[in-house]
């Protein structure tokens, strides 16, 4: 029981945190699913930065103060600007019809905090992030410099970003015990977050409430979101970072609808948390900063518009440096990015192409969920051509070029196993936004109007 | 009826894609039991898939906990192996701060290092050939032995 309060208060420490930052960024009342889930996912920036950072100079019961009196400060400033801000939080449940949602969602919420506890983490969920969060735990909350050299934790990705980690090492300190069982008490918030955003992302794009009700109760049955490897249930990071993407769009996505500075800060917050997360974070923030780049250059102006590029470049050139200054190995995986590289690996073309169409109509890991996002871009090159349209085909396009391009830099022995192992978890990180397309489709057709011609009397030739 | 046919596509394509999913995930739902608070409960239940053994972790980490900090792990295995990978990278996992060194064997061939006194070694699938060396057995197939005592 002490257990579950000390997670409790863990986890709260996490969304105070978040809730913090959020007010602090926004000059309006954030709706209640959207307050919940920017709580936690900016939250969980803020703690693992919190203790890398003050890692530096601090370690064991020290750290863990002074990360939570600065969660503390974080969420009184938040609290205070929240209550100096006019206006009435919505909560959502308005009609009986809402209510009934709540309950549909609140007893399928219930069936994933069974199935984690069910099931047992995976194996990059402890031998590439649990692993790192033990190290951390064990070394008073401080991921250990030595263990970014040892070449004998080299099959731990010792370079991947530490978010996850450090989150886990968070919850660790707070129940004084590394535990694999209890960690994942916190993968369903994720789950919670994404929902949430899928929420209101779905009825902003389709126009509809119901219809994003029901893609939320629909999104964790994609088969490979509860039983494979990457899913919500197995401590990996793919999931969480389908959350963060899926929020990073959504905020992009308005911010082009209604060109607001609330929504342009948190556009730029949580896509700055993507390379945080995954080396493929940075993959998916390069495609949605470089949308953000053009709509922020014609709303705003070029100044803004490389501004925003900032705090994301900074996350990953930060996290370079510090590896380069605790000489961490290079990673493993991958090939240096080279005209020759790729000029030798072209010929795996065929094979990429043809493991990427087996996902597509792998029914065991996907049902008919591909199916459904082929028609659904169809749908929406067809009947949505608009700046929205255009932002999710491109996203779902950049990141599946990019998971595609990478494997011809594999340096496994036999590629085809890497691509076996990882390219379902790496679709699993789009998977938001496979159902985002899906709502645009669902959308009322925007026929393009025919603008009446002009007749003149005295119009004059041209030159 | 023209007006009707995309919203019914999609409602019938949901439905096709509702009744699979939620079958398959209440069956997952309701397979295996919850799983055992502990520790390592996670790591525990897939070297028990691969060794047969519950509860391993435990009895390895007291293991290692007695080497010293500095001492190096070797850890020996049948080249061929597949499930070598899960086994070794478990050991690593469970020894920090201590390296750990993988050595696959041919068939054929004999292992030809030693122990000594900053080197330990772990012999999966493999018989030890020190006879003379303290070993021990962390599980059937898995054999510790030990650096001699300073």
């Amino acid at each position: 029981m002490t257990t579950v309060l000390r997670l409790l208060v863990a986890a709260l420490t996490v969304g105070g945190a978040g809730f913090g930052l959020t007010m602090l960024l926004v000059r309006r009342r954030p709706v209640f699913w959207e307050n919940c889930a920017l709580s936690w996912l900016l939250g969980t920036a803020v703690v693992s930065v919190a203790l890398w950072i003050a890692g530096f100079l601090l370690h064991g019961t020290a750290l863990l103060m002074a990360v939570t009196a600065g969660c503390m400060l974080l969420f009184i400033l938040g609290y205070q600007r929240w209550r100096r801000i006019r206006g009435i939080q919505r909560t959502g449940a308005k009609s009986w019809t809402e209510i009934v949602f709540i309950g549909l969602f609140a007893f399928e919420y219930f069936w994933i905090y069974l199935l984690t506890i069910k099931q047992t983490l995976g194996w990059d969920g402890i031998l590439v992030w649990e692993i790192k969060a033990r190290y951390a735990f064990w070394n008073g909350g401080v991921l250990p410099a030595a263990y970014f050299r040892d070449p004998s934790r080299w099959f731990s990705n010792p370079d991947y970003p530490p978010l996850l980690p450090l989150v886990e090492t968070w919850f660790y300190s707070w129940i004084g015990d590394c535990n694999q069982f209890w960690i994942k008490f916190i993968f369903p918030f994720w789950y919670l977050a994404a929902a949430s955003m899928l929420l209101m992302a779905v009825e902003e794009l389709s126009g509809k409430r119901w219809i994003g009700w029901m893609i939320v109760l629909l999104f964790p049955f994609v088969p490979c979101l509860h039983n494979a490897a990457g899913g919500f249930q197995t401590g990996y990071a793919d999931a969480p970072l389908s959350a963060i993407f899926l929020a990073t769009t959504f905020y992009f996505l308005r911010f082009v609808r209604q060109n607001s500075t609330d929504d342009l800060r948190l556009f730029i917050a949580l896509g700055a948390t993507l390379p945080w997360i995954k080396p493929e974070g940075v993959m998916l923030w390069a495609a949605i900063s470089l949308c953000g780049v053009i709509a922020i250059g014609k709303r705003r102006n070029i100044r803004t518009a490389t501004l925003s590029l900032l705090p994301g470049g900074f996350v990953i050139v930060l996290w370079h440096v510090f590896l380069h200054a605790v000489h961490a190995l290079f990673p493993q995986d991958f090939l240096p990015v080279t005209p020759s590289v790729l000029r030798h690996n072209i010929g795996r073309t065929g094979v990429i192409l043809h493991a990427l169409w087996q996902q597509f109509i792998d029914w065991h890991d996907w049902d008919i969920f591909w199916v459904l996002v082929g028609i659904a871009v169809i749908a929406v090159v067809i009947r949505q051509r608009n700046s929205r349209g255009a932002t999710l085909v491109w996203l779902m396009a950049a990141a599946i070029t990019c998971y595609c391009v990478s494997y011809l830099f594999s340096n496994w022995t036999n590629y085809g196993v890497h691509i076996e192992v990882s390219l379902t978890r790496r679709l699993i990180q789009i998977t938001p936004i496979g159902w985002l397309l899906i709502a645009l489709a669902l959308r009322p057709w925007d026929r393009p109007r025919t603008v009446p011609s002009i007749k003149t009397t005295n119009a004059s030739p041209p030159a | 009826m023209r007006r009707h046919l995309y919203p019914i596509t999609w409602a019938v394509l949901f439905l096709i894609f509702a009744g699979h999913t939620v079958r398959r995930f209440w069956k997952d739902v309701k397979r295996g039991g919850i799983d055992t608070i502990s520790s390592n409960s996670s790591i525990d239940r897939s070297l028990e898939g691969f060794l047969h053994v519950p509860g391993l972790s435990g009895t390895l980490s007291r293991a290692f906990a007695q080497l010293p900090a500095d001492c190096k792990i070797i850890f020996v295995y049948p080249y061929a192996d597949d499930k070598l990978d899960f086994v070794g990278l478990a050991i690593g996992y469970l020894t920090w701060p201590r390296t750990v060194e993988k050595v696959g064997v041919q068939s054929g061939e004999t292992f030809s290092g030693k122990v000594s006194e900053k080197v330990a070694l772990v012999f999966y699938q493999l018989p030890p050939p020190f006879p003379g060396e303290s070993r021990q057995a962390l599980a059937p197939n898995l054999v510790l032995v030990e650096p001699p005592k300073r």
